[in-house]
């Protein structure tokens, strides 16, 4: 029986090629979009999952009150271990994470992500596999290292790396003691080179915020449990011997602990939006995608069946039950589907390479049983979704009804039909709205004023003492090129990938402000090309340069709250004996992007007020003609200013745009949906209109008889079908108009969403309705009617 | 072999209320051919659908092999059709998309008959109608004459009790009808019972007795033979 299923399906699909390829394109490109969102949810969700033995860790950060602290005390580790029975084993590390280092072996001289240095109890939390070395000696030693094989073979090449030596910063030596395999999924945290930490012996610092904490358990137990005892011991054995006020700890003003648990750094943190957000999205549309790739299959399998009730009657007169029809119609179904599936996973091969470039993402098409498992699965719902509706309806074609004339019309499946337009229209017109208003805000970011001038601006990153010590010679050497207009340096960059957005306390007349501290050179705000709209700039001599003077942006102007900021007297809130005098204010400009608002800033020059502060880069602002050639001639300064430090430099807009990136991505992907979604639909829509054209083809002969024009006709055949598409964009509106809020809030500023946004979206998709029912519509209204009155 | 007595059967719109058998009454014994004439709308294709078991009665009584089949529910009433009852249409209406074989072998199919069984049976019945050189081809490259052919093969390759014939020659030039006929008479001298809805006076003349009906009731009846 399954032979002679097939054998119809098959006939019955190569039949009708047009409506065949309709369904199996359709499908195949809602199936693609869906594998590969899959497979990027399957990547999120495999973070952190190379060993079991990690369920047990947990990274222990604090929190006090809203401020959040990844950067824990230095002891906190061993002070856990010591005192947390639970406890198997603590380390505390300090670790580069995306940041690339300079990493040296011999005269080779790379810049690397994941520098990690760690105490030597690294390897006992973290199970990384060691090809060579051996795991429980191999951080031992004050000076080794573990390298990964990648790093390992990036600076080595096919040498064996065990026992050589490489620098770090081009000052820290370490002999590599064992080669780490990189794990088979990806981790929340990028380690390629663990060091022994060399400052550890300071480590005894309750006050030194600087060391990541991770915990590794006997046996793994809730979050709320360890949150519990690891506070409780924290506060009775911590915080009391530090002396902290019995009003602080009952009023919870006190630093709290809070833990993650290894595996769920990545997608489910504590605090904060994990990346998992933006996949569950993907997933979602992705999802409506292939819906309405299959909602096209069931309408277009109900539209079809109006041609074929006459074989149901004669199969049913010669004994067939309605389960055999509905299995018959079935297999069409699944012998569709399958090819469907087919064509995607061949599409999903051919461009992985380039999601995966675009997205910067490791994605790949594992022939793993949990994924042919899911694919299975997603196949079987396609095919119950495709398949199930329009099989079940054929199957119970009243057989009398066939027989006294075939007039079957479909009414009965006719509001299924109809939800499933809308559906398939709402889903369309929602992409559609999406992608406006994503383009209208990409762009209103683009084009907003930063506050500065951030043309032929570019960050130098250096060492600290090119940075600190050296940096007045070094700007003079850099002014002497021509082309190159001004020098600053800043601790903060504007629209640099790492940006510093965490804020210290200011005191004002008693009170105290939390805002970003920024380390400055005198002609930084020149250098922006950020006007300073009262008061003064910095000058090159006096107060200014030790720390006594300060120039504070808009925002923190207006959050000081006086009327005349000019010529008050600020303090660092634990530097009360240093006096820092406000002499002028500089216009706001945006330093991290678009997502949070101009934070309050304080900017001073040098470190004299108790507070050290460094890192961040020398900009240089650049003549616009040829940039290109000054910056050749800028490396060619640096070969002697840092030898054996490659240059590494960077436009500021161009950081601007990286910080867009994943909005691009967004944008793009989105994109991609909505072009899919537009093409199905319409697709669907088209194939819709010819049957029902073939159905009512004697109608409209009668009617043109009777003196119907074409645009009567089209009229008649066009207004059903658009009426479904205007109430689909009805309901499409305030969907829209919610998910784009949402969407907006990421940002700090937002585009504003007109009126006219939803009705040009709207206006399109009934638009490009039209256009295609009208299209088929009109052939057949331009037929000879005599023509069709015979064929009846 | 088929009894019906006081045979009624009712159409209703919202308003109107058609009567389309109107408490008919006639017996077909085994081995019999009757034929059923009447004008058109006087209710022989809807005793037809009722003596086929696609439709049933709203009153009176149907004894199909002495068994009542008229208060059968549509799958009893399936199950007795496709072991007993083929049918033959004016339309053919044979599938496009199977072949003459596969068309034939269909009814075999749903009768659950074993692959091996169903060729044979299915060669046999194709040698016999003479169209055993076109089992390859599909309805649409066959003449109407072929066409009926086929869909003769096809009612009697279940070796069905009766055959219902709805005007059979309705679609078929005269030596194309005659042929049919001829089959359909062979048939019947084999022993299948036949009923036969025609308009022809030419077709009525080939079964042995004919029924003639007019708004729902019969009419007269002659015996032919």
């Amino acid at each position: 029986m399954i032979k002679h299923y097939i054998k119809i399906a098959w006939r019955s699909i190569w039949n009708a090629k047009s409506y065949t390829l309709i369904n199996i394109l359709g499908l195949a490109a809602g199936l693609a979009s869906f594998i590969l969102v899959l497979s990027y949810l399957n990547y999120e969700l495999s973070y952190d999952t190379w060993s079991p033995e990690l369920e047990k860790v947990y990274r222990v950060s604090m929190k006090q009150k809203e401020d959040l602290f990844e950067a824990t005390p230095a002891p906190l580790a061993s002070f856990l271990a010591e005192n947390y029975p639970k406890v198997e084993v603590a380390t505390s590390l300090q670790g580069a994470g995306d940041y690339e280092v300079p990493i040296s072996a011999g005269n080779e001289t790379l810049y690397h992500n994941g520098f990690t240095s760690s105490d030597s109890l690294f390897l006992k939390v973290f199970p990384y596999k060691l090809e060579q070395g051996d795991r429980n000696i191999a951080l031992n030693n004050p000076n080794s290292a573990i390298i990964s094989t990648e790093l390992a073979k990036k600076l080595f090449g096919n040498k064996d790396p065990m026992g050589r030596t490489v620098t770090i910063f081009n000052m820290l030596e370490a002999v590599i003691t064992g080669v780490m395999k990189m794990p088979d999924t990806p981790s929340h945290r990028k380690v390629h080179l663990v060091m022994r930490d060399p400052n550890e012996s300071q480590n005894f610092f309750w006050n030194n915020y600087s060391y990541e904490t991770y915990i590794k358990l006997k046996v793994p137990v809730t979050k709320e449990i360890l949150e519990g005892d690891i506070n409780r011991i924290f506060k009775e054995r911590r915080l009391k011997v530090e002396n902290w006020q019995d009003e602080d700890l009952a009023s919870g003003n006190h630093p709290v602990l809070y833990v993650d648990a290894v595996p769920d750094i990545q997608n489910f943190p504590t605090y904060g939006n994990g990346s998992i957000n933006t996949v569950t999205v993907l997933f979602i549309l992705a999802m409506l995608l292939l819906i309405i790739g299959a909602i096209n299959f069931s309408n277009l399998s109900v539209a079809k069946s109006l041609g074929k009730t006459k074989e149901i009657g004669v199969r049913k007169v010669l004994g067939s039950g309605n389960w055999n029809l509905f299995w018959q119609f079935m297999w069409e179904a699944i012998l569709q589907c399958s090819i469907s599936i087919v064509i995607a996973i061949g599409l999903v091969i051919t461009i992985l390479p380039y999601v995966n470039n675009s997205f910067g993402l490791g994605l790949q098409i594992h022939s793993n049983l949990e994924f042919i498992f899911q694919i299975g699965l997603c196949l079987i719902v396609v095919i119950l979704i495709s398949g199930f509706f329009p099989s079940f309806l054929l199957s119970r074609f009243k057989l009398l009804k066939i027989l006294s004339g075939g007039t079957f019309s479909g009414n009965k499946g006719l509001w299924l039909r109809n939800l499933l337009v809308i559906f398939q229209f709402t889903v369309t017109c929602f992409f559609i709205i999406s992608i406006s208003v994503i383009d209208k805000q990409l762009n209103y970011l683009q084009t907003k004023d930063k506050g500065f001038s951030e043309e032929q601006l570019i960050s130098l990153r250096s060492s600290q003492d090119t940075r600190e010590k050296n940096f007045e010679k070094v700007r003079q050497q850099l002014l002497e090129i021509p082309g190159v207009k001004t020098v600053s340096k800043t601790t903060n960059v504007p629209g640099d990938i790492l940006a510093d957005s965490s804020t210290v306390n200011f005191r004002l007349n008693g009170t105290d402000y939390r805002m970003n501290s920024v380390k400055v050179s005198s002609d930084y705000f020149e250098t922006l090309d950020s006007p300073i709209i009262s008061g003064r700039n910095f000058r090159d001599s006096g107060m200014d340069q030790h720390t006594k003077t300060a120039i504070i942006n808009e925002t923190a102007a207006k959050i000081f709250g006086i009327q005349e900021p000019i010529g008050e007297t600020i303090y660092y809130s634990n530097c009360l004996e240093k006096p820092i005098k406000i002499v002028g204010i500089v216009r706001d400009f945006n330093v991290l992007g678009y997502e949070t608002r101009v934070q309050p800033a304080v900017f001073t020059i040098n470190n004299e007020a108790c507070m050290y502060q460094s890192g961040g880069a020398i900009l240089a602002r650049l003549e616009a003609e040829d940039p290109m050639s000054t910056i050749q001639k800028i490396d060619q300064l640096w070969k002697e200013l840092e030898p054996g430090s490659p240059i590494r430099y960077s436009f500021l807009d161009e950081n601007f745009q990286r910080k867009f990136a994943s909005y691009y991505r967004i944008q793009k992907v989105i994109g991609f949906f909505g072009m899919i979604a537009i093409v199905i639909s319409l697709m669907g829509l088209f194939a819709l209109t010819t049957f029902t054209l073939k159905n009512r083809i004697k109608e409209i002969g009668i009617r043109k008889v009777l003196g119907a024009e074409v645009p009567n006709i089209v009229n008649l055949v066009s207004k059903d079908f658009l009426l479904l598409v205007l109430v689909a964009v009805l309901i499409s509106i305030p969907i829209g108009w919610y998910a784009m809020n949402k969407w907006l809030e990421n940002f700090a500023y937002q585009t504003t969403l007109n009126w006219w946004i939803f009705l040009a979206s709207g206006g399109l998709v009934l638009f490009i309705a039209f256009l295609t029912v009208s299209l088929k519509t009109t052939q057949a209204a331009m037929k000879n009617p005599v023509k069709s009155l015979k064929t009846e | 072999m088929i009894k019906i007595t006081d045979l009624e059967k009712y159409y209703k719109t919202e308003e109107v209320q058609t009567i389309a058998l109107n408490k008919l009454s006639f017996e077909v014994k085994e081995g019999e051919f009757a034929a059923i004439m009447g004008p058109s709308g006087c209710g022989k294709s809807t005793l037809l659908n009722i003596l086929g078991m696609l439709d049933d009665p709203d009153g009176g009584s149907y004894l199909f092999n002495g068994i009542e089949v008229a208060g059968y529910n549509e799958r009893q009433r399936a199950k007795l059709r496709k072991h007993n009852i083929g049918f033959v249409f004016q339309s053919f209406n044979l599938i496009d998309e199977l072949s003459v074989f596969e068309n034939v072998e269909l009814p075999l199919i749903y009768t659950g008959v074993k692959p091996a069984e169903r060729k044979e049976r299915v060669h046999e019945v194709l040698e016999k109608m003479q169209i055993m050189h076109r089992r390859k081809h599909f309805p649409q490259q066959l003449s109407g004459g072929q066409q009926q052919r086929v869909a003769v093969a096809r009612a009697v390759v279940n070796n069905p009790k009766i055959i219902l014939a709805d005007e059979p020659t309705g679609n078929l030039d005269s030596s194309n009808g005659n042929e049919v006929m001829d089959l359909l008479t062979e048939l019947n001298e084999a022993g299948t019972t036949i009923i036969m809805v025609t308009h022809s006076e030419h077709d009525a003349k080939f079964s042995h007795r004919i029924i003639r009906m007019l708004d729902g009731q019969k009419v007269t009846e002659n015996v032919l033979v």
